[in-house]
């Protein structure tokens, strides 16, 4: 016999950048171009997103971190081609390190081919707490019409066996082997489709209207519907349903979100008694589920706040950090790379956020491999404990003059976090929301691409209402 | 058991700027013949037993690990024994204090100390600024100089006022 799958909570995060879509076709020498895309600040990608996604999860479902058995990742790009990934994406989320999950990637199908291997394991019994994550960060080949259309964002859901609003009540999966978006090994851009009206008449609207058919038997009051150019979405709502679909304000806020687009359009509509149908599609595959709230899910209500809002930002900016704009040049190389010994000798340290609790004082010393001695009393025992990540700027520094690598302004502040323990980090932002006594927030953000690697670490944030995310993320007591 | 008493009988320096067209070691050697001609009625430099030469950062001219040893030579005093004090910023008051008790202890007679920094041998960026990716690679990044200071400036500014003449853009 299996087990429920039931839904405990949901959690979103999006980059705060927006590019409009007309600087795109204007670039290029093309007319038009309609809506916006939210593209990632230098210090974001796919894994960060997932990371703030899941933490705001784990934050609404009230369960503390340490008992999730494992993340079930859906990305189209993981941040390492091959790589730990999925276990960095675990040490930031401060789990267990027995935790399990599994990472899916490929296509922006991996989104919902986490959440049914996911759910798998909840119907199995092998996980009672599963993290889904579905999030992406595309990288559109220059010059492409998916450019204008491209977005980034995450999503994330915590399954549970007992418990929460929704449950997952049916899925089904079509498949077509059929070459629509496609990266080939050494490309670094994404092609789109080939014929966008074979793609339209022979591929998506039979494939996701038959799994769109089978699902709304089941009354569907909203629907999460894909919507890969800005029109499909719309051509398929035609035929499923009256009006607009739920997906289409995460649509038309941060474009096409790839793997975690489906998620994305729906958690919205989970702040109350629905039944939400969900279809994923890409890599010639699509999977509709159908969600079955009985009442407000946890972190639905608050899923919008994520995509709300924005800065614009040019075209060249968001090719520049997406590393398709390359400056000339070397650049300041990090003091040790990242593959030597002080990553393996810091790892859980800088990406779990661990500090080292003095046994006879209490004074949290960080980071611990450079404290043998407690700085209060001189002892050596101690234990390691996560940082509470929230915490009050003690002094703060701007630079406005950095080389590359770095960006200026880049701002550093000294934090007294809510446990005691001081951190001096980087700060997101140009520093302009800084001073003294300001409330702060720990995310996890890339400090650096280092000799072809992305190096993680936490920054602080100024804490600013409803974008942050809540303290009970790794902050026992 | 005493100390010796320690004299300073010669200094100099010289003129400080990015001297592009002066090696570490003329930079030193100027310094020492400015200082060696102060001294009252004349100083043999042979009588020099010791060096003691302090550079903060020498990977700023690239010469990381040969510690000072290219300066006696330099300065015509090969074979003295030479240690180079590598201690931030306050490398030459500490090197100053090492010659001193050097000189205290009756293990040398007259000793050389000499703080000399190379630091436009490189760009500003490649240089002075590139400390910014040095250390720790996560939690000390973005550590400039100023860096190190500058937060001090910040909270005092804030809490007392002291700093009289702050930044607009530091408070």
């Amino acid at each position: 016999m299996t087990s429920p799958i039931r839904i405990m909570a949901v959690g979103a995060a999006a980059p705060a950048r927006r590019l409009a879509a007309a600087n795109v076709a204007g670039a290029w020498g093309r007319g038009g171009g309609r809506g916006q895309v939210a593209v990632c600040a230098p210090d974001e990608d796919v894994l960060t997103l997932s990371a703030e996604a899941a933490a705001r999860a784990i934050a609404s479902s009230g369960l503390q971190n340490d008992i999730v058995d494992g993340v079930w990742w859906g990305t189209t790009r993981p941040p390492f081609a091959e790589g730990p990934s999925h276990s960095v994406l675990a040490s930031a989320l401060g789990l267990s390190s027995h935790s399990g999950g599994a990472l899916c990637s490929g296509s922006p199908h991996a989104g919902m081919d986490a959440l049914l291997a996911a759910a798998d394991a909840i119907a199995a019994g092998t996980a009672r707490v599963a993290m889904v994550v579905a999030a992406d960060a595309l990288v559109p080949g220059p010059g492409t019409t998916y450019e204008e259309r491209a977005g980034a964002a995450a999503a994330a859901v915590v399954l549970v066996s007992d418990g929460g609003n929704a449950s997952i009540a049916a899925r089904i999966t079509r498949t077509h082997p059929f070459l629509d978006r496609y990266r080939a090994d050494g490309e670094f851009g994404t092609r789109d489709v080939y014929d966008s009206r074979l793609f339209r008449e022979e591929v998506f609207l039979p494939i996701v209207g038959e799994v769109g058919e089978q699902l709304a038997s089941l009354d569907v009051d909203e629907w999460s519907l894909p919507d890969p150019d800005g029109r499909l979405g719309a051509a398929i709502g035609r035929k499923l349903a009256e009006g607009a679909p739920a997906s289409a304000g995460a649509y038309t806020a941060v474009g096409d979100t790839g793997a975690a687009a489906p998620l994305l359009g729906a958690l919205g509509a989970l702040d109350a008694a629905r039944t939400v149908g969900v279809i994923g599609f890409g890599g010639g595959r699509a999977t509709g589920i159908v969600i079955d709230a009985e009442g407000p899910v946890r972190g639905a209500a608050a899923a919008a706040d994520a995509w709300a809002g924005g800065q614009p930002v040019s075209y060249a900016e968001a090719l520049r950090v997406r590393g398709q704009l390359q400056p000339t040049g070397e650049t300041i190389p990090m003091g040790v790379p990242p593959q030597s010994a002080p990553f393996v000798r810091g790892a859980e340290e800088m990406l779990g956020l661990l500090g080292a609790r003095c046994v006879d004082c209490g004074t949290i010393n960080t980071p611990p491999t450079i404290h043998p001695y407690c700085i209060s009393c001189g002892s050596t025992k101690f234990e390691l404990v996560p940082l509470a990540r929230r915490g009050v700027v003690h002094t703060f520094v701007v630079n406005h003059t950095m080389p590359p690598p770095f960006e200026a302004p880049l701002p550093l502040a000294v934090i007294d976090l809510d446990d005691g323990a001081r951190v001096m980090l980087q700060v997101v932002g140009d520093g302009s929301d800084m001073q003294i006594g300001a409330r702060v927030e720990l995310v996890l953000r890339r400090y650096a691409f280092e000799r072809g690697v992305p190096v993680y670490g936490f920054k602080a944030r100024a804490v600013s209402g409803m974008r942050s995310t809540e303290e009970s993320m790794g902050a026992p007591g | 058991m005493s100390w010796n008493r320690v004299a300073v009988v010669g200094a100099g320096l010289i003129k400080f700027g990015e001297l592009f067209e002066q090696s570490y070691e003329q930079m030193a050697a100027g310094a020492f013949q400015a200082a060696t001609g102060a001294v009252d009625r004349g100083f043999d430099p042979q009588d020099i037993d010791g060096v003691f030469i302090a550079t903060q950062r020498g990977s700023l001219w690239g010469q990381e690990g040969i510690g000072g040893n290219t300066v006696p030579t330099a300065i015509g005093l090969a074979g003295v024994p030479c240690t180079r004090i590598e201690n931030a910023c306050p490398s030459g008051s500490d090197a100053f204090r090492i010659g001193a008790m050097a000189v205290a202890s009756g293990v040398h007679d007259a000793v050389l100390v000499i703080g000399v920094e190379k630091m436009r041998d490189k760009s500003t960026d490649e240089g002075l600024l590139s400390r910014a990716a040095a250390g720790h690679p996560v939690l000390t990044r973005g550590e400039t100089a100023p860096v190190l200071f500058a937060p001090f400036a910040t909270r005092t500014c804030t809490s007392t006022g002291r700093l009289a003449r702050c930044s607009p853009r530091s408070r």
